[in-house]
């Protein structure tokens, strides 16, 4: 492995490349595919949470961790025009980059470490960060490790590479976004982080919401690729698995539990309009879980509450590192943390859907309780409860 | 198309340019477009006698003495940021003018400031620096410093050397620690 010191380059002999951002505490990472003069050509060449494959699969992101991003990046699909990739970070809650812990871009090929650029991030006002750049040298194409940037954070750096952010404050119209089918240039980079000091966001009322999507994710704890079939018996195993689940109401006033635990998976398309997608038991899969609402169908439901409980392993939520995504068609994408968990709770209210007049009214709850019960009689939904398991 | 040197690859000048009287170094590089401080590059030149050393202080051609006392070797100018196309700073030598006793002209690079900036050539975009003919504008060599110095903040890019009645150009390409001020106590300039 070498380490790279700034400005370093090294030539790139493997076809298929992870590119690793790691940070220590929450960012941003986005990659631009760059044409002639550095600049991109559509909304296709960035790929980040709101677009993590381009059309020809050459780069495809995720987040394998709260804080840790990675790239797979396939050279020989790159079109000969791409004369560069930009792998880049921004700040958002921890900001500029002196307040993360730390910075690092890494570089690996079949599993190996190729190569490793440690930021120093002492003093740095930057908000938005160059981390490094795959780039075309003659035949060959090399990696160099910048760690430039800019202080004014994703806007300046968007417009570097050409692409024009739009300019509107949270809450968002629904204008262009990231979208295959569009053919402005312009790329709504908004992303609504919900917190303690903003707790909550109206979305305006619209007459079909489509397929409303949330998302669970958590940090995945490394597999050994090699055990012992004794193993189980003297260790632990590390994983968590955390369950996705929600609380329905319809305008009718039925309530309804959508969770994995009891089989209660829902349904999308008819009464309660709410749907949980399988169940995540080992936190292999990368998406995490999923439950969407039929967005259609918003005019029958009255309130949707999201919470997330510890079905297995150790009840501990910052290593656990929850992430919930809410993500409404042509709408910014909402997230919220499990951050401030109390370890011997091992269940989160994440946030609340309500229908308020037709608009849909997104509320950060992010409080812990030790059961659904519990739960239930905080909110009043007035469910019976018994012992269950999947 | 330029000779693509390698480390102390040689150039005869009398070959590669025959009817070559003005040689011309360019240096050039992008100026910063992320936030911090500028690039400042400095192309300077040593006007050195048969022990390596400058003839005197005032061989020593670089942004605070622009002259040479013969008036053979000329510097252009110093570009504090890399602003505008092409060549950023070059520095003119008339071979038939220079002194007999001058028998070499030794070219460096240098990073203004590199360690308090802490600044590498890797960190400066398309940085390079050339040498070329000034009658024809063929170049003869070329460094591109982004690439092949990266980690380095000084140079030595290359030397023109007399042998016999010919001069001949020799890429150097050896990075250099502690700035300009070390590059010009290395050739005997009081600093």
């Amino acid at each position: 492995m070498i380490n790279l010191s700034l400005g370093a380059n090294i030539v790139l002999n493997q076809g298929v490349i992870n590119i690793k951002i790691n940070s220590g505490l929450p960012v941003d990472a986005s990659a631009f595919r760059l044409f002639a003069n550095d600049k991109v050509k559509d909304d296709l060449d960035m790929i980040f949470y709101g677009q993590p494959k381009n059309q020809d699969a050459s780069i495809i992101w995720q987040q394998t961790h709260n804080n840790n991003h990675e790239f797979r990046v396939d050279l020989t699909k790159l079109s000969a025009e791409v004369q560069k990739i930009a792998f880049t970070i921004t700040c958002d809650q921890y900001s500029p980059i002196s307040q993360l812990k730390n910075l690092s871009i890494q570089l690996d090929c079949n599993n190996e470490v190729i190569a490793l650029g440690e930021v120093d991030i002492n003093n740095r006002q930057e908000k938005a960060l160059i981390m490094g750049e795959i780039y075309r040298r003659n035949t060959e194409w090399k990696f160099r490790f910048i760690a430039q940037g800019f202080n004014g954070g994703l806007k300046p750096l968007a417009e570097h590479f050409g692409v024009n952010v739009i300019d509107e404050p949270t809450p968002p119209v629904p204008t262009s976004t990231v979208n295959n089918t569009t053919t402005s240039s312009s790329v709504n980079l908004n992303k609504i982080s919900l917190s303690k000091d903003r707790t909550s966001v109206s979305l305006s009322k619209r007459n079909d919401y489509g397929k409303i999507g949330i998302n669970l994710n958590w940090n995945k704890q490394e597999q050994p690729t090699k055990k012992g079939f004794l193993s189980e018996f003297f260790n632990r195993s590390p994983n968590i698995d955390l369950d996705l689940a929600a609380f329905v109401r319809l305008k009718d006033q039925s309530i309804h539990v959508i969770q994995a635990l009891g089989n209660c998976f829902g349904s999308f398309q008819s009464p309660c309009y709410v749907e949980l997608m399988g169940d995540d038991r080992t936190g292999a899969n990368q998406d995490g879980e999923w439950i969407y609402i039929n967005g259609s169908h918003w005019n029958n439901i009255d309130e949707v509450l999201i919470y997330t409980f510890i079905y297995e392993g150790l009840p501990n939520w910052s290593q656990a590192d929850g992430v919930v995504r809410i993500h409404v068609p042509d709408q910014p994408v909402i997230e919220t943390f499990l951050t401030d968990g109390n370890n011997s709770n091992i269940l989160c209210a994440i946030a609340r859907l309500k229908n308020d007049n037709g608009a849909i009214n997104v509320e950060r709850i992010n409080r812990y309780f030790r059961s659904q019960r519990e739960l239930d009689y905080a909110y009043g939904w007035g469910f019976r409860w018994s012992a269950g398991r999947k | 198309m330029a000779v693509s040197l390698v480390k102390g690859g040689n150039v005869s000048l009398t070959k590669e340019a025959p009817t070559m009287t003005v040689a011309m170094v360019g240096l050039g590089w992008d100026a910063r477009v992320t936030d911090g401080q500028a690039f400042d590059l400095d192309a300077s030149l040593f006007m050195v006698s048969e022990n390596d050393k400058v003839l005197s202080d005032s061989h020593f051609i670089f942004f605070n003495n622009k002259t040479s006392p013969c008036g053979s070797v000329e510097h252009q100018g110093d570009n504090l940021t890399g602003e505008g196309d092409g060549d950023d700073e070059q520095l003119k030598i008339n071979l038939t003018q220079v002194p007999a006793d001058v028998k070499k002209l030794v070219f460096s690079v240098t990073i203004y400031d590199a360690e308090k900036r802490k600044q590498n050539f890797g960190m400066v975009s398309n940085s390079f620096i050339r040498i070329f003919n000034n009658d024809t504008g063929v170049e003869i060599a070329r460094f591109d410093l982004s690439e092949d110095a990266s980690t380095e903040t000084a140079m030595i890019f290359g030397e023109l050397y007399r042998h016999g009645s010919e001069w001949k150009f020799k890429a150097v390409g050896q990075g250099f620690a502690g700035g300009l001020a070390a590059v010009a106590a290395n050739y005997g300039v009081s600093i």
